[in-house]
């Protein structure tokens, strides 16, 4: 079956890695990640600056690693992601930030993403903060 | 086209997060997508006529613009309101009451459920 997830949680809070260790099993057992979409919270896991401590999770690096290693369409929601500070060059120039900080492997993009992702899923599962 | 419900089960104010879900079910709408809303549990707090927030926008007011979307099913949970003593004439939209009874069918009979 094909699946849409969408995730509200924040990367240090359970959520996020409930819809990790899913994201994993649906593939694991067959199942097609159709999207990923980032929202709310959510959208810190598209921060590449993250430096967790050695003995704790890096969700943010670990998702970066499963969207490339499994080829996964991950988009971040953009207004979600300019308000909380989640940007890419584009929006860093367009916005007069210094810097951009969203890791490889992520699209910024519109919640129209998250609508198409919901005629074209056979399920969709949300993951609260 | 799914049929989409989206659940609201978190109070107004503590996050971006009612804002989120608000700009969520107008996309949806604009995007034909045929949305329902069910404010449950501590949900119920965001359509409280009382709101006089000082630190960001009224929910109560942004709530509003959802018929403007053509957003028009809303329902609410009966039970959530009798424990918080909120009465449906104070409620600012017009909602479709439920009772606890006919939330599990309600909730199956969608094709898609987002639960926030």
């Amino acid at each position: 079956m094909k699946y849409s997830l969408l995730i509200l949680a924040a990367p240090d809070s359970p959520g996020n890695y409930q819809a990790y260790c899913f994201a994993k099993a649906l593939l694991a057992a067959g199942h097609e990640i159709y999207r990923l979409f980032f929202y709310h919270q959510g959208v810190y896991s598209g921060n590449q600056l993250v430096a967790t401590p050695q003995d704790e999770l890096n969700l943010p690096a670990m998702w970066q690693s499963l969207c490339e290693t499994e080829q996964l369409d991950a988009v971040v929601c953009i207004a979600s992601a300019i308000r909380r500070g989640v940007l890419n060059s584009t929006e860093a120039e367009r916005q007069q930030k210094p810097a951009a900080n969203l890791a490889n492997g992520f699209d910024l993009s519109g919640l129209g993403q998250w609508a198409d992702a919901l005629s074209h899923s056979d399920r969709i599962i949300s993951f609260a903060p | 086209m799914p049929t989409l419900l989206l659940i609201i089960r978190h109070a107004p104010y503590h996050s971006a997060l009612s804002r989120e879900a608000l700009d969520m079910a107008l996309a949806c709408a604009v995007f034909d997508i045929d949305i329902s809303l069910l404010f449950l549990g501590e949900g119920v707090w965001q359509l409280s006529s009382q709101q006089q927030p000082t630190a960001s926008k009224s929910i109560a007011k942004a709530l509003q613009a959802l018929p403007l979307y053509d957003i028009d099913k809303i329902y609410v949970d009966s039970n959530s309101l009798q424990q918080r003593q909120i009465t449906a004439e104070q409620l600012p939209l017009s909602c479709e009451l439920l009772t606890p009874q006919q939330l599990a069918d309600f909730q199956a009979s969608f094709d898609q459920v987002m639960v926030w």
